[in-house]
């Protein structure tokens, strides 16, 4: 299962579902550290090369 | 049966768990995808969800400052709409709220006639009322982007929840990630008018995928510029005062003071 499937299923399950530690051992260990961890921008590092744009989504009107 | 329509989706915050049906069906079945997410896993999932989809981060980056690559994304919008096709936007969070650029392209088409509209969504508020456990209808809630809260010196009322947002990016027009100390700054400055520099503040941000949680750092005001800002992160102050009710108000109401509490 690639990464972006295992997370579309990580939405379908509650806290009480799932024992994260476990089904998280057989992705890489960078993955895992992110989940552990906390860490979203390792875990945004790992699924994409790519810049991620639009964190920034207005700026003031200057009339 | 229309021919051309254009409806502007939000996909949440959290990738997927606050993705609509409405939302999905729309990504799902519209001749044509329009996308600006700030999450690589939901781009994947909007292209393998339909093979027009096409990013709008091109035009994003296109002018050197952030208002004029909006202006630049809704007019993309309205040139694509115009081929008389079913198009649908699709942006992160709630797509009305800190966006101007999709609600611009639905104004300017309805005025063009076509039909358009905007689906609501999950937007980083309403996270942050739920992960800090607060009720916007008590005490009322003052909500700003921070550049707007400073240049136009918006008024601060003290025993209301004040939110403010993107203060990882106070006055930075552009796409650069400079540092953002001097903003902090002014933004101290300005909040310690209103604000005791002991009163306790949280910087937060949403948990964007299942199963992680939300960042919450709580710090006292003037630990302000030692805090470590990201471009999502938002400041949430608490009122610092009570409440006062006005008499007159009470009896033009005939509200007995005794039955609020």
């Amino acid at each position: 299962m690639n990464t972006i499937n295992f997370l579309e299923k990580l939405a379908h399950l509650t806290h009480n579902d799932v024992e994260l530690n476990e089904i998280i051992k057989k992705f890489p260990d960078e993955i895992q550290k992110a989940f552990l961890k906390n860490d979203v921008a390792l875990l945004k590092k790992e699924l994409s090369d790519l810049k991620c744009y639009a964190d920034e989504k207005t700026v003031v009107q200057l009339f | 049966m229309l021919n051309a329509s254009l409806v502007v989706v939000g996909s949440g915050i959290k990738f997927m768990s606050h993705l609509t049906t409405e939302a999905k069906t729309y990504i799902q079945q519209s001749d044509k995808i329009l996308y600006l997410v700030n999450d690589p896993a939901m781009k994947e999932w909007i292209q393998n969800n339909n093979p027009s989809a096409e990013s709008l981060d091109v035009i994003y980056r296109k002018h050197p400052l952030r208002l004029h690559c909006y202006r630049a994304i809704t007019e993309y919008i309205l040139e694509t709409l115009r081929q008389k096709i079913h198009v649908c936007v699709v942006l992160y969070g709630h797509p009305a709220v800190f966006s101007k650029p999709a609600l611009d392209a639905v104004i300017q088409a309805k005025q063009e006639g076509y039909y358009a509209k905007i689906l609501p969504a999950v937007s980083a508020e309403d996270c942050l009322f739920a992960d800090l456990l607060i009720d916007p209808g008590s005490f009322g809630c003052q909500s700003y982007e921070a550049t707007d809260f400073l240049i136009y010196r918006r008024p601060v009322n003290p025993s209301s929840h004040l939110i403010l947002w993107q203060v990882g990016s106070i006055g930075l027009l552009g796409h650069a990630s400079e540092s953002n100390a001097r903003g902090i700054k002014v933004l101290l400055d300005c909040l310690k008018q209103h604000y005791d520099l002991t009163h306790e503040v949280t910087l937060y941000e949403a948990a964007q995928y299942p199963h992680f949680e939300p960042r919450i750092d709580k710090f006292t005001l003037n630990c302000l510029p030692e805090a470590k800002f990201t471009k999502i992160s938002t400041l949430y102050i608490p009122p610092a005062e009570k409440s006062i009710c006005d008499e007159f108000m009470l009896k033009a109401l005939e509200i007995d003071i005794e039955d609020l509490r």
